[in-house]
């Protein structure tokens, strides 16, 4: 019984983000900030190439394995929607609810909030999953390429599934955050989400940073996920590759932190802010 | 006009989005950061490609740009200034809305331009900082070297530049009220600015289709200026040909901005619509 009241408010708050994002007078912010405008970062990196020269390609090639830079960087900014709803989720899942002043009667009725929150971040991961496939098939019309190797697409979907899966983790870790931090939140996740499209490698092999920068871009699950999809489809590895197996183990290892470290934060950050009588304050 | 009541309202306004600005430290601290990654994104963008010296001599041959990350930085710089104008003077009636306060601020007898212009000279207050702050720690971080030849026409370039884009803002501030969707336009319209105004490269090696685009931007004229003077050793003399665009532009976006926020503010009063504004 408690479990069927659990997946209730999971759908509903699932449900509930899909139609805020979706509905006609809010659809102009998903079509600006995660259609337009990963496309034309992608722009961007097709213009630098385009600047660079042919001398680019063999530079890329040399540094990151891959043989085109072009499907690269669609693959990479196909994932630039993820970083921001995880990013977002959570934070503006509970800030809306501070600023609708609803948050106290949410977090006062018995419902389990943890399935409230997962709900939330579900539904903006399927966003997510809606702007990858929009940039993929906008970035493979817009900009042609070809591809060198047979695609492995079964080991890329699992690619794809370990990211969100990883993603999932660390939004529910950061969200709880939002809490305590209230507007500060805001400026928090500005600087963490310009940081994730930097460090995860999105436009540029993660190769041409300094160590201790490739050593940040390796906190996230998303730099693992990108490694594993690209592999899949730009070389044919197959998720068994050894070659994949520094990426998989990451990300298996990044998911198995962020999951019960997310779980625990988020109860923590709750009950003192419950606490303190600072859940209504935003 | 009241010269004395417009610099009443003119401070009143100017000093309210300064305390709000202030209000939030960690939000002070915030606005030079986060650029900072996307800044650094745009540089290794070029670095994923070829190596600092190849992309320099690349510049350089082909545009005349001796500092390629400097070039970024100031496109950089720019942009944020025009975001900062969009969302801080563009936006602000949109807040107003929001916060259910525009009808009275709609129906005081202060002139509507120097509310602007004033949230438009304290975002340019913010703007400072953002300029400085974004500068020095680019300047730390990638060693930029500036190349300035003339420092009045860097202070020239600079001011035109920060005039331009208070009239975008107040251009924008008509835009918000004319639609209540102007918001998710805006946004939708910030990458494509981003990308023809030579953000991260110089015009003319977009596609012609967004050359045209971008030669309608006063952004693109305010970093084509700020790069000639800061990176290029720009004098004033060479400065004439961003200039005379910029002011242009400046004129019509003020002139035109004015023109349409007193029209639909008299439509909406005439039908009692101003609330919904």
């Amino acid at each position: 019984m408690k479990e069927r009241l659990d997946f209730d408010v999971f759908r509903s708050s699932f449900r509930y983000t899909l139609l805020q994002t979706f509905r006609q007078l809010n659809a102009g912010w998903f079509l600006g900030l995660q259609v337009i405008g990963p496309i034309f970062l992608l722009l961007t990196s097709w213009t630098v190439l385009q600047i660079v020269g042919s001398s680019g390609t063999s530079t890329f090639a040399a540094l990151s394995g891959y043989a085109d830079y072009i499907p690269f960087a669609i693959l990479g900014f196909a994932f630039s929607g993820v970083i921001m709803n995880t990013v977002w989720a959570g934070a503006n899942g509970i800030r809306s609810e501070q600023q609708g002043g609803t948050v106290e009667a949410i977090f006062v009725t018995p419902a389990n909030k943890v399935a409230w929150m997962l709900g939330k971040i579900a539904g903006s991961i399927t966003v997510a999953l809606t702007s990858t496939v929009i940039v993929l098939i906008v970035g493979s019309v817009l900009l042609s390429f070809t591809l060198s190797a047979t695609p492995d697409l079964l080991s890329a979907a699992v690619g794809v599934f370990l990211t969100l899966v990883g993603m999932t983790a660390f939004a529910f870790a950061i969200a709880g955050l939002t809490f305590l931090a209230k507007r500060v939140v805001d400026d928090i996740n500005q600087i963490l989400w310009t940081s994730l499209v930097f460090f995860t490698g999105l436009a540029f092999p993660i190769e041409a940073l300094p160590p201790w920068a490739q050593t940040i871009s390796w906190v996230f699950p998303i730099t693992h996920g990108l490694t594993i999809t690209r592999s899949a489809v730009l070389k044919g590895y197959s998720i068994f590759d050894q070659k994949l197996l520094f990426p998989v183990t990451s990300i298996l290892i990044l998911s198995a932190i962020y999951i019960p470290l997310g779980y625990f934060s988020f109860r923590a950050f709750l009950d003192k802010a419950r606490k303190k009588g600072a859940l209504e304050g935003y | 006009m009241n010269p004395e009541l417009e610099w009443l309202t003119f401070k009143g306004v100017t000093l309210r989005h300064l305390k709000e600005f202030v209000s939030y430290r960690a939000s002070i601290l915030a606005t030079i950061i986060w650029p900072l990654p996307l800044l650094a994104l745009n540089v290794y963008q070029y670095l994923g490609l070829a190596s600092t010296s190849q992309v320099g001599q690349i510049l350089y041959s082909k545009y005349g740009i001796a500092s390629f990350s400097g070039m970024i930085i100031v496109g950089t710089i720019v942009y944020l200034l025009y975001n900062r104008m969009l969302w801080g003077t563009g936006a602000w009636l949109v807040e107003e809305r929001f916060n259910g306060t525009i009808e009275s601020l709609l129906l005081t007898p202060s002139s509507r331009l120097t509310m602007l212009l004033a949230s438009g000279f304290s975002s340019l207050v913010e703007g400072a900082w953002w300029i400085v702050g974004v500068f020095l720690l680019s300047w730390a971080i990638f060693g930029v070297q500036p190349a300035i030849g003339d420092w009045v026409a860097v202070v020239i370039a600079l001011v035109s530049t920060m005039i331009a884009l208070v009239a975008v803002g107040v251009f924008f501030a008509s835009f918000f009220v004319l639609t209540r969707i102007a918001d998710q336009l805006a946004t939708s319209l910030q990458a494509p600015v981003r990308y023809a105004s030579g953000v991260a490269f110089p015009v003319a090696a977009l596609p012609a289709i967004f050359q045209l685009f971008g030669y309608m931007l006063p952004v693109t004229y305010g970093i084509a200026a700020l790069r000639t003077t800061v990176i290029q050793h720009g004098t004033l003399v060479g400065l004439a040909t961003d200039l005379i665009p910029l002011f242009v532009l400046t004129a019509i976006l003020l002139i035109v901005g004015d023109l349409v926020l007193k029209r639909l503010e008299l439509k909406a009063k005439k039908d009692g619509s101003l609330y919904k504004i």
